[in-house]
């Protein structure tokens, strides 16, 4: 069987050389040991040496040829005597020869894996002692060690020191190694999580931190998929704009008391909350203003008779927003009934799509969690949201006094498609209209 | 006459004849200075010597055990001029085969003691009649060191003790021989002389014998020992020592407190050794002294700069082969070809008892007392088929991991010549093997070795041949 002559890789990270001459001509008999050619790189010149006895039967790239892809065919020795048919045949054969240059670099990679040494330039091969060799010892005997371990992009890393990492979630390639030939060995590792150590011991005055940053994956829920998207879309696809007001709470809490002291049986006695209260006056803001009760609708805007408000809901798995039907038309016990149901429903993943579709506006509370003021992103199609802070002492002039009084911050959140700035505002005013004066929401 | 050179290294223990060549490899102009012979401690009167002697205690016992394996000799007769002379013969081999290594290497020799003035020149003098002034650039003191003494030893002087210069070239085999220290010399001396017929008996301060091997290890060897006849008395403290027509050693039971004496022959003073630190000028330099060592730095840096000590003067483990490392250390870093360093040694350790003892690296009480979470495996010899065909089945091979890492912390063999495998180990944590590239590799059969890899196998409870 003939022997192919390929472009040998004078370095491993050499991927093309020139054919500098032949010292063979076609038909001249070659010994093991012979030189046939020179090859070159920009950088060096190599004699191409035979191992096999045979014949030079083909020169596939004559002198000066250049560019040539490493581990790609340049000459064919005869073995046996073949005819130049048998050498059509075999160059037919072994195919084009980069097809055959990235076999040899897959099964490389392939090698590399069970190796220590990570290497990440897709580099070459064999050959590297200038000596001709086919094929497949081509692919077996690649790797001279001396010479790979000189290369920079390769990882050199010890077995315990690889294990470590991988523990410690170090990225071996931030480090130094201090072994032989710049081997990471464990001290490296050491000396690194020291250096974090150190760092941590500047900002934290701690002498020893044993723990370590790791971090997992979190596959998403539905919910979470669901939420992402649908607030993704709402930030990038709706003109927000914002409106801030404070208010006085006085008069709710004061409303409040006198509901909550009404005098039910035990089973049914009433207890509502400060949200319901607001549920309840945006309610009646929005039947006030119904160019606010409206939903964007692409090609139109649609407007609602009646106030149906999505509350926000907060549970470990996620946020959800009941809605509350017709809050306008309920009083706030029975809207605060329907809320305590949503939030049980919610919290046990018992709500139904009924419960939270539709809706116009939607209200965010985060005063329970001592939030004093913030903007939230609106639920499209509705036309706002309203962001409700926590309840906080302010000095007031009150007929030429000072008083304590007790404050809310809202920040209303308006799709400038569905309304305008002045629409908002003055649904804005109305909201702190009944939160002031608690009365008109009988009206 | 004084003249100049890159380094002198004072000593040509294993620690300065090899740094001596090293710095020779590197092109510095290298002098050293040897007070008595060439090789030192461990050619002359330690390693090389003790070997040779063990090696024909060792054919005595094959010869006493020798219808065991079939064959019959009933003549055997012990000639101990014969012995101490192959012995010193061995040694003077050795001691040559460095001459001539000093010669290849252009290496310069200068016999005499050597002390340094206070301008940091040598002063050799050689039994007073030549005496000559070198300058070196860098000084290595490499002067090994010699036996402690008892404390009290005034008393004990006179009475002709022996220390391990006399064990190792006795005149007649003693009938008896109390040996004080049960450490790898102490433990050596034994297993020879109980192999010679001496009644060998150990005292040792601690509750163990070889009190820095593992317990395990510790307590094969006495118990094996004991077997074939060697007393131990632990926990025992020397409380005087009297010369009649024997020796009468004087000793206490530290846990029992009772008082006891027992009669010998030969007495050796076995309980370590202590840095030569005397005589060589290190007053007219700033460095510094510690329970008889020089205090030493990284690569053996000294507190006065440009000179260094390596090997047993510089301190514990007293071996020849953490002081040739050092020595080559220290070269390399006076040649300028390390920059730094923080390289923490893992040093093995061999006693040449019969069984040997090998061991590196952490044992089990220790890597316990570091809190350190640990997989231990032990494979014993009796389960191992080279070892049952050269009927030599005593002993076991017991590795340490680390659970987490699967690092090698230590490896703690007894029996038939496990000093030769011990050197498996020091690779493996060298290179920082783990677990599982032990499991992987593949030990040839039959062999002892084999048991490395059971052991390793064992301590993740998958070794086949138990």
């Amino acid at each position: 069987m003939p022997v192919a002559i390929l472009m040998p890789a004078l370095s491993p990270t050499m991927t093309e050389g020139n054919v500098a001459k032949w010292l063979k001509k076609v038909g001249e008999d070659i010994k093991p040991g012979d030189i046939i050619a020179e090859v070159e790189t920009d950088k060096a010149t190599m004699e191409v040496e035979a191992i096999d006895e045979g014949v030079l039967a083909k020169i596939i790239h004559d002198d000066g040829a250049e560019n040539i892809t490493v581990n790609s065919l340049i000459g064919v020795i005869s073995i046996d005597g073949e005819t130049d048919d048998d050498i059509e045949e075999f160059l037919k054969k072994n195919g084009k020869p980069q097809e055959k240059s990235k076999e040899i670099d897959e099964t490389k990679e392939k090698k590399e894996v069970n190796e220590v040494n990570i290497d990440e330039a897709t580099n070459t091969i064999n050959n590297t002692n200038g000596k001709v060799e086919d094929a497949n010892s081509v692919n077996e005997e690649f790797n001279n060690i001396e010479e790979t371990y000189d290369q920079p992009t390769k990882v050199s890393i010890s077995p315990l020191a690889k294990r470590i990492a991988t523990l410690k979630n170090i990225n071996i390639n931030k480090i130094t190694g201090s072994g032989p030939r710049g081997r990471i060995v464990k001290k490296d590792l050491d000396s690194f999580l020291q250096l974090d150590n150190k760092q941590e011991t500047i900002f934290f005055n701690k002498k020893e931190r044993k723990e370590f940053q790791t971090s997992s994956k979190i596959p998403l829920t539905n919910m979470r998929k669901t939420i992402a998207a649908r607030l993704q879309k709402s930030k990038q696809t709706v003109p927000h704009f914002y409106l801030k007001s404070k208010i006085c709470a006085e008069e709710i809490i004061k409303a409040r008391k006198i509901i909550n002291s009404l005098d039910n049986n035990e089973k049914d006695k009433i207890k509502v909350s400060y949200n319901d209260i607001i549920i309840k006056a945006v309610a009646s803001a929005l039947k006030a203003v119904p160019a606010m009760n409206r939903t964007w609708n692409e090609d139109s805007v649609i407007e609602y008779s009646l106030v149906d408000i999505s509350v926000a809901v907060a549970t470990n798995d996620g946020l959800f927003t009941p809605v509350i039907r017709s809050a306008c038309q309920k009083p706030i016990a029975e809207i605060s009934f329907e809320m305590k149901e949503f939030i049980k429903k919610a919290k046990n993943n018992k709500l139904i799509p009924d419960d939270y579709s539709g809706g116009s506006f939607s209200i965010s509370n985060l005063g329970m969690y001592n939030i004093h003021e913030f903007s939230a992103i609106i639920n499209p199609p509705q036309s706002g949201i309203l962001a409700v802070g926590e309840i906080f002492e302010e000095l007031r002039m009150d007929n030429d006094k000072v008083l304590q009084k007790n404050m809310i911050n809202l920040v209303l959140s308006v799709d400038h498609r569905v309304a305008d700035g002045a629409i908002a505002a003055v649904f804005l005013d109305k909201v702190k209209f009944f939160l002031e004066n608690p009365l008109g929401m009988l009206a | 006459m004084k003249k100049s050179y890159d380094l002198a290294i004072i000593g040509s223990g294993p620690g300065g004849y090899v740094a001596a060549i090293r710095a020779a490899q590197l092109n510095l102009k290298v002098v050293v200075i040897e007070k008595k012979d060439l090789g030192g401690v461990c050619l002359n009167w330690g390693c090389i010597p003790t070997k040779s002697l063990l090696r024909t205690s060792e054919i005595y016992d094959y010869i006493k055990n020798s219808s065991h394996f079939g064959i019959d000799i009933t003549q055997k007769n012990l000639n101990i001029d014969k012995i101490v002379k192959r012995s010193r013969d061995i040694a003077k081999k050795l001691s040559s085969g460095i001459e001539f290594l000093f010669k290849k290497n252009k290496v310069d020799l200068v016999y005499g003691s050597a002390k340094i003035n206070k301008n940091k020149e040598i002063v050799i003098n050689n039994n007073g009649d030549d005496i000559k002034n070198l300058f070196a650039t860098n000084i290595i003191i490499a002067t090994g060191a010699g036996p402690k003494k008892f404390k009290n030893s005034e008393n004990f002087e006179k009475l002709d003790l022996w220390n391990y210069f006399d064990a190792m070239t006795p005149i007649k085999i003693p009938k008896s021989l109390g040996i004080i220290g049960s450490g790898a010399i102490g433990i050596e001396f034994a297993s020879f002389y109980n192999s010679l017929g001496t009644n060998v008996e150990v005292f040792e301060m601690q509750s163990e014998i070889l009190p820095n091997e593992d317990y395990e290890v510790s307590d094969f060897l006495r118990k094996n020992l004991s077997k074939k006849g060697v007393k131990f008395h632990l926990n025992a403290s020397v409380a005087d020592i009297k010369k009649k027509d024997n020796f009468e050693l004087h000793f206490k039971n530290l846990k029992s407190e009772k008082n006891k004496i027992l009669s010998f022959e030969k007495i050796l003073v076995a309980i370590g050794i202590e840095g030569n630190i005397n005589n060589l000028g290190l007053e007219n330099t700033s460095i510094q002294i510690k329970n008889n060592q020089i205090l030493t730095y990284e690569y053996g840096k000294t507190d006065e700069s440009n000179i260094y000590a390596i090997g047993d003067v510089a301190g514990a483990p007293w071996l020849a082969h953490k002081a040739s490392h050092e020595g080559i250390h220290c070269v390399e870093h006076i040649a300028g070809l390390k920059k730094a360093n923080s390289e923490k040694l893992i040093i093995p350790s061999c006693v040449y008892s019969n069984p040997q003892v090998a061991s590196i690296g952490l044992s089990e009480n220790k890597a316990k007392s570091l809190e350190l979470d640990i997989k231990v495996g032990k494979f014993p010899l009796s389960a191992n088929g080279k070892a049952l065909s050269l009927s030599e089945s005593e002993g076991f091979i017991k590795i340490i991991f680390e659970e987490k890492t699967g690092q090698i912390l230590g490896a703690h063999l007894v029996g038939v010549e496990v000093t030769e495998l011990i050197n498996s180990f020091s690779l493996a944590m060298k290179l920082e093997a783990t677990e599982l590239d032990i499991f992987s590799t593949i030990f040839p059969h039959p062999t002892i070795s084999e048991s490395i890899h059971e052991s390793a196998l064992d301590a993740y409870n998958k070794a086949i041949h138990i």
